[in-house]
This record gives C-alpha cells, sequence and structure tokens, in this order.
C-alpha cells in the first residue's frame, strides 16, 4: 500500500467512524460509541417539549446522578421562593451547604449575596444566624429555607 | 430570538468591514466570509463591551449599539477604498483546479455532513440551559453580573467571597454571553449560552476556508467535517465537562482565536498575503482576553516567528505578539491588577522547586496524555488519524507556515504538561477521588485543553494529506 492509499483510507476512517457514531446504540457497551448523537436529540427534545424543564435543567447540572437531581430540584424550587421575596443585594446565609452547591446557589441567587462558611470548613444547620441575613439555605440530603424573625 | 440574533448580526458586519478595511480580505467564497466575519465581530463586539466597561462607560445596550456605529463609522471608508484595490488571492494554484464529478459529491457530502452537525449543536445551545459547573460558576455568574449591574468591574470584582469567579480570568466571553440579555432586559442562561455554538460555527467556516484555498474544496470540506463532528464538540455533554460546544465554556471560543491565528500567522510566514501579521496579532489579542490560556499561544506564536519568519524575524515577532500583548493589557490586565489571585494562579508556581517537587508526577501525566489522544469515545480516531496523515505526508509539511504551527502547538501542549507538573489545585471532589488529585484535575480539563489544538492540528493533518479528489481535478 503505498503512502497516498493510507492517507486516502484514512481520511475515509474519520468519516466512517463520525457518521457510525449516529446509528442507534447497541444496548452494550461498545467502542464505536454508537447512539451518543441520538441521545443527545433526545435530551433536546425533552426541553423542546416543554415539559418538566426545570427536572430536566436539574437533571442535566447533576450529570444524572439521582440523589443530586432531588437536591438540585428542592434548591431550586427554595431558590425561587428567595426570589420571589428577597429585594435585590439581601444576604441569604448559607448552613451545612457544600462548597460546590454553595457556588451554584451564589449563581442562582444573584443579585442576592450569599454568606456563610461551606459544610468543608465545618459549618452545618447548627451554625449561628446572622443578624443581617433575610433569608437562611440549610443543607443536607432535603435542603431546607427558614427565615429569620426580623 | 431577537435577543440573540441581534447581537450576531452586530458581530457580522461589524467582522465583515473590518476585515474588509483592514486586513484585505483573502476570502475565496461566502463560507469563509461568513466564518471570518463571525470570528472577527465576536472577538471586536467583546472586546468593544470590555473596553466601554473598562473606560467607566458600563455596559448597556445603548453604550454596546454606540460603540459599534462608532467603530462601524470609523472603518467604513477604509473598507470602501479597499474595494477599489484588486482582490488580494491568497489561493493556491493546485487549489484551483476543478472538480470532477466525485470531487463535487465528496464535497457536498462533507459539508452537508458538518452543516448537520452543527446545526444540532446550535440547536443544543438554543433548547438547554447553562449546565456545566464551571460554566455557571465562572463565565455565566460573570455574564449574569454584568447584565444586571451593567458592569463586571464594580464591588464583587474586589469581594473575597466571589473569589470562586476567578475574578482574574479574562472576560471576553462573559461580556458576548451578556448580550442577548441587555437587549431582553431580563437574565436567561439559555439565551446566554445560545451564543456559544456560533464560535463553532465560525471555527468550521474557518478552518474550510483555510483549508481549501490551501489544497482545495474537498480538503476544506473534510477538515470542517471532521471538526464538526468530533464526539466532544458535538454531543458529549460530558466527560469531560465543559467541552461541548453548547456548554457556554470560552474552551471553544479560545480554540477558534487560536486556530484563526495560527493560520494567519502560518500565511504571514509564507508571506502569501501582505496583512496576515496584523490579523494573527488582533486574534492572539482575542485569545488572551478569552482565557489565560492565551498567554502561552502567544509566547508560542513568537517563538515560532523567530524560528521561521524568513527575514526581519524579530521585528515580526515584536509586531505580533507585541499588538496581542498591547490588546490584552490596555482592555484587560490594567484593569485585573487589583483583583485577587487564587491558588491557580500559575506565573506563582512556576519556582524550582515547586518543578522538582512536581517531576515525579511526569511519567503519569504523560500516561494520562496519551490515553486522551486516544481516546476514541471524545475524540473518535482523530488523534491517530492525524498522526498518521502527517506521517505520511511529512514532505509536505516541510513549509513555514506549518513549522510555525507545530512550534506553537507543541508550545502549548508543553505548557498544559508544566501546568500539570506544577499545580497545587485540589477541591473536594479530587481530594475523594480515588485517582488522586492530578489525576482527577486532568480527567476534567485535559479534553477541553486539547481542544484548544485540536482544530489546527487536523487542518495541518488535512493539508499534510489532502483527499485524492482535489488533487485528481
Amino acid at each position: 500500500m503505498d503512502r497516498d492509499s493510507i492517507s486516502q483510507t484514512v481520511a475515509l476512517l474519520v468519516v466512517v467512524l463520525a457518521c457510525v457514531r449516529w446509528l442507534p446504540a447497541s444496548g452494550t457497551e461498545d467502542w464505536l460509541g454508537r447512539g451518543a448523537p441520538r441521545a443527545a436529540l433526545k435530551l433536546d427534545a425533552m426541553f423542546a417539549s416543554g415539559e418538566r424543564p426545570l427536572q430536566t435543567a436539574m437533571a442535566l447540572r447533576a450529570g444524572f446522578a439521582p440523589l443530586r437531581v432531588q437536591r438540585y430540584l428542592a434548591w431550586a424550587q427554595l431558590v425561587r421562593q428567595i426570589e420571589e421575596r428577597g429585594e435585590p443585594g439581601s444576604r441569604i446565609q448559607l448552613k451545612g451547604v457544600s462548597r460546590n452547591e454553595g457556588w451554584l446557589l451564589a449563581y442562582d441567587l444573584y443579585p442576592h449575596r450569599v454568606v456563610g462558611e461551606t459544610a468543608e470548613n465545618g459549618s452545618s444547620a447548627a451554625d449561628e444566624t446572622r443578624p443581617d441575613v433575610f433569608a437562611v439555605l440549610i443543607g443536607g440530603d432535603v435542603p431546607r429555607l427558614e427565615w429569620p424573625a426580623p | 430570538m431577537i435577543a440573540l440574533a441581534l447581537p450576531l448580526g452586530v458581530a457580522m458586519v461589524l467582522g465583515a468591514v473590518f476585515d474588509r478595511a483592514l486586513l484585505a480580505d483573502p476570502s475565496r467564497g461566502a463560507i469563509e466570509r461568513l466564518g471570518r466575519a463571525l470570528m472577527l465581530g465576536l472577538g471586536l463586539l467583546g472586546s468593544l463591551a470590555l473596553g466601554l466597561d473598562g473606560i467607566g462607560l458600563g455596559v448597556s445596550a445603548a453604550s454596546v449599539g454606540g460603540g459599534s456605529l462608532v467603530l462601524l463609522l470609523l472603518l467604513a471608508p477604509l473598507a470602501l477604498r479597499v474595494a477599489a484595490v484588486p482582490e488580494l488571492d491568497a489561493t493556491d494554484a493546485t487549489a484551483r483546479v476543478p472538480l470532477g464529478l466525485g470531487g463535487r459529491v465528496a464535497w457536498a457530502g462533507l459539508l452537508g455532513g458538518a452543516a448537520v452537525s452543527l446545526a444540532l449543536v446550535v440547536r443544543s445551545g438554543w433548547l438547554r440551559p447553562t449546565f456545566q459547573f464551571d460554566a455557571l460558576t465562572r463565565w455565566m455568574l460573570k455574564a449574569k453580573v454584568i447584565a444586571l449591574d451593567g458592569t463586571l468591574l464594580g464591588a464583587i470584582s474586589h469581594d473575597p467571597g466571589f473569589g470562586f469567579t476567578h475574578q482574574r480570568y479574562p472576560p471576553l466571553v462573559s461580556y458576548l454571553a451578556a448580550m442577548p440579555n441587555l437587549i431582553s432586559g431580563v437574565f436567561d442562561d439559555r439565551i446566554a449560552s445560545a451564543m456559544f455554538p456560533w464560535f463553532a460555527v465560525a471555527l468550521a467556516a474557518v478552518l474550510y476556508g483555510a483549508v481549501s484555498r490551501r489544497v482545495g474544496r474537498v480538503g476544506g470540506a473534510l477538515a470542517a467535517f471532521w471538526f464538526s463532528t468530533l464526539p466532544l464538540v458535538a454531543y458529549l455533554p460530558f466527560p469531560p465537562p465543559g467541552s461541548g460546544a453548547f456548554s457556554a465554556m470560552a474552551d471553544l471560543p479560545l480554540a477558534l482565536f487560536a486556530t484563526g491565528a495560527l493560520l494567519a500567522a502560518a500565511d504571514a510566514v509564507e508571506g502569501r498575503r501582505a496583512r496576515a501579521h496584523l490579523e494573527a496579532g488582533v486574534l492572539l489579542g482575542f485569545a488572551t482576553l478569552t482565557k489565560n490560556e492565551g498567554l502561552p499561544l502567544l509566547a508560542g506564536v513568537g517563538l515560532a516567528f523567530l524560528l521561521f519568519a524568513p527575514t526581519t524575524r524579530w521585528r515580526r515577532a515584536l509586531g505580533v505578539t507585541g499588538l496581542a500583548a498591547c490588546l490584552q493589557v490596555l482592555l484587560w490586565t490594567r484593569l485585573a491588577l487589583g483583583m485577587p489571585t487564587l491558588d491557580e494562579h500559575y506565573p506563582d508556581r512556576l519556582t524550582g522547586s515547586a518543578l522538582v517537587e512536581g517531576l515525579e508526577r511526569l511519567p503519569s501525566i504523560l500516561w494520562r496524555l496519551a490515553g486522551e489522544l486516544g481516546d476514541l469515545n471524545r475524540w473518535n480516531v482523530t488523534w491517530l488519524a492525524a498522526a498518521a496523515l502527517m506521517a505520511v505526508g511529512l514532505r509536505r509539511l516541510r513549509t513555514r507556515g506549518a513549522g510555525l504551527i507545530l512550534v506553537a502547538v507543541g508550545v502549548q501542549i508543553g505548557a498544559y504538561v508544566l501546568a500539570y507538573v506544577v499545580t497545587s489545585w485540589t477541591s473536594p471532589a479530587a481530594q475523594a477521588s480515588p485517582l488522586g488529585v492530578v489525576p482527577y484535575l486532568m480527567d476534567v480539563t485535559l479534553g477541553r485543553l486539547l481542544l484548544h489544538v485540536a482544530p489546527a492540528v487536523l487542518a495541518l493533518a488535512v493539508l499534510a494529506a489532502p483527499p485524492r479528489a482535489d488533487r485528481a481535478g
């Protein structure tokens, strides 16, 4: 086989393997990675249908890890409650919330400001509530929201 | 829809006029013109917003719209004057050979395949909200701040509570992501992230044009198809996190500007067109405003110019890297100097002791790098095929342009390996991982770091061994 034939074969291989991925998944793990583009289309169809968009979004955010999906959904619902009642710039205290979930909450809650230590740094539901906070979010398998007395 | 279409339209007009006015547009067709307009326009629009914020005018639909209009009025007379000059043609004689029937079928099939894949990416970007952790906590949070506060340089840029957003990271993509929200008046990360797939569209079109001009249209179409169907660009949401063109990360935008800069720099050292140096400098500047990883690219291109530019090497190296560095310093570094740094501030880690301490990691880093290059799920056979094509077509790579791209890509990958050697990064997830901290870091970042250089590498592979259809005529 000369150099030219090798190069044409390799180029053809690139094209064929890219096309093979569009075939339906085989059901077992296969090195050709069949079905991945179809899975992406299926995922997008869930958003396009408009059904359960929050659930789908949180599942995607949580990497479809079942326990995390439930927790992220709970967080999203608590964030909505705060958004409905809070003025921009209100301070929200986190107690016993992991670092990564705290960062995501900082994004979701902005322009409210998130304060408090992370669970990794010893924060827990027993932390003292700061005097100037508008709401308190408490981490755990079932996240909770508390409204401090004014 | 209008909130997304308007900034994209403004970017394309800005890019097209800039290309015509200052770069003497080397395009040979509509596809490359579209890609170049989008590439230059996205960089210009983001830089404009960053500049307006930097001089205290803030970022709003009115300020960005007004700034764009002023820029257009300044460039229009130059663009009109260039139109009267005979157009430069940077096309190789071999690429002008008319295609036979087989060639035309292959060309249409490859371009069609690329279009389908890119359409899927654009649709995913439009339908999905932002979901990647890094995208949400860095780029999107900054975009939200820009959209809601009209500036990124307010209190949060110095607030230690927002340290996790990496305040010193160059924020060009956040300004771009905020554009649709400035028009709609509300922040919606679904629309903000819909800006990102357009970087992939521009990259495919730029690759098509640049490769077509050198080896013919089928080669250009193969390069565009190859890039557009890369699994970790087109449809894999994870792993690795954040590589997809729909995932609102800055890696694909950096890949666009890096590839554009490398292809322009290759044109420059080969003397294909007069203003390729300027184009390389501007695009390198955009790359450094997109991610810190644009800085090693700047060093790599500077070094490659010294090695491969035929004459006046120092002047050309200084001109290209100097222009890029000026853009970076004027638009971002001067503003970022007072902002907090983090454990990921790599220049601080480049010490002799950190290097010696981290050297024991090198074998496992190289092993993981090799594993990533051979990962069929993420890359198909891209790296193996690129190596094979470059090996069989080595003769065609003995050009100054190919040498420049190879050296710059080598420096870039070397910089990433060095970063893994000296890094002190850690996270709760990494500490809990049975892999260990650095392997975990590589697992979640290496794929998207390699994405920065992958389009240039696959362009080189096609240039080394172009499809027979182009050569048969």
